[in-house]
This record gives C-alpha cells, sequence and structure tokens, in this order.
C-alpha cells in the first residue's frame, strides 16, 4: 500500500484572505488550536470540515487538500 | 437549566468541568454561598439537610446539563483527543484492577480469596466489557 500523506494550503489561502487563525476558526467552527494543527499538516480534517473550509475560501477541496 | 456551557471547559486532568469565565467562577462562589447561608440559618438541622440537598441535587442535575453541552461543543480533533484519553484511561483501569485481582487470590490462603472483595472487582470488570460491548453495539447501528 503506498503511504500518502495529505498537504494543504491552508496557511497561505488564510494569508491571502488576510484572516486570522481565529477568524478561519470561527468560519470553520473549530477551535484555533484545530486550525493551527491543520496548518501545521499534524492533523488531517475530516471531510466536513475540509469542505467548510473549501467554502471559506470559495475553492474546491481539493485545489486546498492534496494527496502527495 | 442555570449554568451556560460556555462558562465552563472540560477538565484536562480527571473528569468533569473545569471554570473558563468569570461568570462560572459567580456560579461556584453562588451555590457555595447558598450553601453556607443554609447552614447559618437559625432553623431546625433536619431542614437544613433537606434544603443543602435540594441545591446539591439541582446542581447535579445542572452540572450534569452543561457538561453534555459541553462535550458537544468540542469540535472533531478535540473529542478525538477526549476518546483516546478516556480509551487510555479505561485501559489503565481494566489493567489495574486486573493486577489487584490476581494479587488477591495469589496472596489468599489456600488461593481463595474473599469473595467480598474480589466480588465487586470481578462485577465492575464485566459491568466495564459489558459497557463497552453495548457502545460498540449502539455505534455500529448509528454510523
Amino acid at each position: 500500500m503506498v503511504n500518502l500523506k495529505m498537504k494543504n494550503k491552508v496557511r497561505e489561502l488564510r494569508a491571502h484572505w488576510k484572516m486570522t487563525q481565529e477568524d478561519l476558526a470561527k468560519a470553520a467552527g473549530v477551535s484555533r488550536q484545530t486550525i493551527i494543527a491543520i496548518e501545521s499538516e499534524k492533523y488531517d480534517p475530516s471531510l466536513p470540515l475540509a469542505f467548510k473550509i473549501s467554502k471559506v475560501f470559495k475553492m474546491k477541496i481539493e485545489e486546498i487538500f492534496v494527496f502527495e | 437549566m442555570i449554568g451556560k456551557a460556555e462558562w465552563f471547559t472540560t477538565r484536562k486532568f480527571g473528569w468533569g468541568l473545569g471554570v473558563k469565565t468569570n461568570e462560572g467562577i459567580i456560579y461556584v462562589v453562588g451555590i457555595l454561598a447558598i450553601l453556607a447561608l443554609i447552614s447559618l440559618l437559625p432553623i431546625d438541622t433536619d431542614l437544613k439537610f433537606i434544603g443543602s440537598a435540594f441545591v446539591i441535587g439541582i446542581v447535579i442535575l445542572d452540572t450534569a446539563h452543561i457538561m453534555v453541552q459541553v462535550h458537544s461543543n468540542l469540535d472533531e480533533r478535540e473529542q478525538k483527543h477526549q476518546m483516546l484519553a478516556e480509551t487510555v484511561a479505561s485501559y489503565i483501569g481494566i489493567i489495574s484492577l486486573s493486577i489487584f485481582l490476581i494479587y488477591l487470590i495469589l496472596t489468599s490462603p489456600n488461593n481463595r480469596p474473599d469473595w467480598n472483595v474480589v466480588g465487586p472487582i470481578i462485577a465492575i470488570l464485566l459491568a466495564m466489557s459489558f459497557a463497552k460491548g453495548i457502545t460498540l453495539l449502539w455505534a455500529q447501528r448509528k454510523w
């Protein structure tokens, strides 16, 4: 089985949209610590949470979260 | 109910609630003040007991209500953390009880342990395994 790791562009997109981690956390309905964990790729979000984040950035999920 | 979930948080060590906001502190101090007031009132001891029991009963119900809300306010990552912590705690509990049970059997005269002690421990272990099974069955049916 191929061991894939999920990468994401949440930090870059948050900076692009000039959002704080707190803003994104509120918009996605999670804690700021969870946003920190996602940005540092320590935690892979569930599909519903990934959808919420992609909705905040008005992008498709696969444009934000990629398997490498 | 009286208290609000946003005033409290889950405790990192142990179970139950930790105070998060000033409103939470006021809530706790208020309850203690009411209990102290009841104990100081110039009334019959039985009445004091009934009054205190009534207040404590309300607090227990309110705490249970707050705890459910606090847990449902956790996000998916925090819920995973809680589940992992509860799992580790229950494993430690099971291992400790099992070791204590074996110790009691091995150190008892003629390997005949005191069933007043061994019985409840076995009952607790059976209750834990029953709770695990029921929870798994419920979870598998739910999702």
